[in-house]
């Protein structure tokens, strides 16, 4: 599963940093989301997309198997 | 959890650290007492329970007390604790220990086999034992989620 967390943040000029702490997670998931490292549980994908202000479908690319 | 409740978790670790460095000196005695005469081996046991209970007792305790009187670190160590990623990375962790450990048992019980049945049959124990805690906790989570 693909993700556009950086991109959004970038457009957005967060740092990694203030975005770890609007989510409450460490900076480290920041990165390891950012580069697919580690997929997101549905909590924590609810509250990125309320960061960003867009769905959590906007956010999160689903690929193949992913999809019905 | 939220950070109230995670402050509680705190607050009751560090009593419970308190009450192992206050209780590990009496127990030590009480056992010592029960026991009667021990042997040497017992003795150096003890005495590193004792130690190692006062001296954990004491680090947790004082570590407890920095973080609830201080709200950044406090809030600092929430964010790491209740981490998704670090969740994972913990149940990842765990996963790959049992299984390496039942591996390193079922190895254990036979190459101890051809060397000392004692070992092996304890190995074979811890096994079960194991094997049992595996299960036991297989179905509470079944129950729960």
């Amino acid at each position: 599963m693909q993700n556009r967390i950086q991109e959004l943040r970038k457009a957005r000029k967060v740092t990694q940093q203030e975005l770890a702490d609007a989510l409450r997670v460490t900076r480290q998931t920041i990165i390891s989301l950012e580069n697919g490292k580690y997929n997101a549980s549905l909590t924590l994908a609810h509250k990125a997309a309320q960061f960003f202000g867009i769905t959590i479908e906007e956010l999160f690319v689903f690929e193949g198997d992913e999809n019905l | 959890m939220t950070m109230e409740e995670y402050r509680k978790k705190l607050t009751f670790r560090q009593r419970l650290a308190i009450c192992m460095c206050l209780a590990a000196p009496s127990s030590t005695w009480l056992i010592r007492s029960l026991a009667g005469e021990v042997t040497e081996y017992a003795r150096g046991l003890l005495a590193g329970v004792l130690v190692s209970g006062i001296l954990i007792g004491a680090f947790v305790a004082a570590r407890m007390t920095v973080l609830l009187k201080n709200e950044d670190k406090l809030r600092e160590q929430y964010i790491k604790a209740t981490d998704e990623r670090n969740q994972a990375i913990s149940r990842e962790t765990s996963r790959a220990a049992c299984l390496i450990l039942l591996v390193a048992l079922y190895l254990g019980i036979i190459v101890s086999a051809f060397f000392s049945i004692t070992v092996s049959l304890t190995l074979f124990c811890v096994l079960q034992v194991f094997a049992l805690a595996v299960f036991g906790s297989f179905f509470y989570y079944k129950g729960k989620m």
